[in-house]
């Protein structure tokens, strides 16, 4: 019986994938099966996470963004900007409970600049 | 009396005096002799007696004499030693009316300070009470005015960012954060 393939180098296959311009779907598929083979998918969400800090590490940048209403395109820029890597992909998710503001989420770093982040915190400041 | 008159005229005439005073004087010898046997009797075994018995009474009374003397003499020196008991004893008392005295009112003052001290440590507990009634009373204010302020600010928040103020909002959030 082969031995469990650790989720690093899940990550690194993945990864390499990504880099070599393989079909990311094919990729994904056979990730997906193992995982569902070894009986290994609730690590799916943190293995995905340990693909995105692998790409990371390689320049490659997943950023989870989340505003009240879908992004414009000077707006995308502009956080392409800030994050400043090779090559960035933006996940962008609308999401009007946070009202205002936008919460940009790249492995390693979050900046929650969202007006619900504010009042939360405007919240948590009861003594 | 006129036959004792005319006895005694008759022996002036006699020569006999002692027959003239009317005296027998063998019955005087007798008589005599008889007395001095009756002295001689007495001082030889009744007085004797009598003396002894007079000397011992003497003795007895010199000895109550000088059992009186000396019951005196004890009596004096008794009334001295009650007196000077007496005047110790008062003296005692003085001192011990005086330490009472000094005693009590130590036990005064010491029931006033400590009184005192309670007193203020009582007045010092209810400002510290008050104090903290004060604190948490203006804690509670605080969160509670946090929480009008957070929800007011959603509610109106949530009807007046438009498009353009959110876009503002974001530009400026990256503007800041870089």
């Amino acid at each position: 019986m082969q031995g469990k393939i650790s989720r690093r180098k899940l990550a690194l296959y993945v990864a390499d994938a990504v880099e070599a311009k393989r079909k990311l779907g094919t990729v994904l598929s056979e990730v997906a099966a193992y995982l569902v083979d070894s009986k290994r998918t609730r690590e799916a969400e943190l293995l995905v996470r340990a693909i995105e800090d692998e790409l990371a590490a390689r320049g490659i940048v997943i950023a989870h963004v989340v505003t009240a209403r879908p992004l414009a395109k000077e707006l995308e820029k502009a956080i392409e900007t800030l994050i400043g890597a090779r090559e960035i992909h933006l996940d962008a998710d609308v999401d009007p409970s946070v009202i205002g503001g936008v919460r940009v989420e790249t492995p390693g770093k979050l900046l929650d600049a969202t007006i619900k982040r504010k009042l939360l915190a405007l919240h948590q400041a009861k003594i | 009396m006129a036959s004792f008159i005319g006895q005694f005229a008759a022996s002036e005439g006699s020569s006999d005096i002692m027959t003239g005073l009317g005296i027998d004087g063998k019955l005087l010898v007798f008589q005599l002799i008889a007395f001095l046997l009756l002295v001689f009797v007495l001082a030889k075994w009744v007085f004797p007696i009598f003396f002894k018995i007079i000397d011992k009474r003497q003795e007895a009374i010199e000895e109550s004499n000088r059992a009186a003397v000396e019951a005196s003499k004890h009596a004096e020196k008794a009334q001295e030693e009650i007196a000077k008991l007496l005047k110790e004893a008062r003296t005692e008392a003085k001192e011990i009316v005086a330490t009472a005295k000094e005693e009590a009112t130590a036990m005064v003052q010491d029931a006033e300070s400590k009184g005192k001290a309670q007193a203020e440590h009582i007045v010092a507990e209810a400002h510290d009470e008050i104090a903290k009634e004060v604190i948490a009373a203006k804690k509670a204010l605080h969160n509670e005015t946090i929480d009008l302020v957070a929800s007011a600010t959603e509610k109106v928040i949530g009807k007046t960012v438009t498009e353009g103020v959110d876009s503002k909002v974001i530009k400026t959030a990256l503007e800041e954060s870089k």
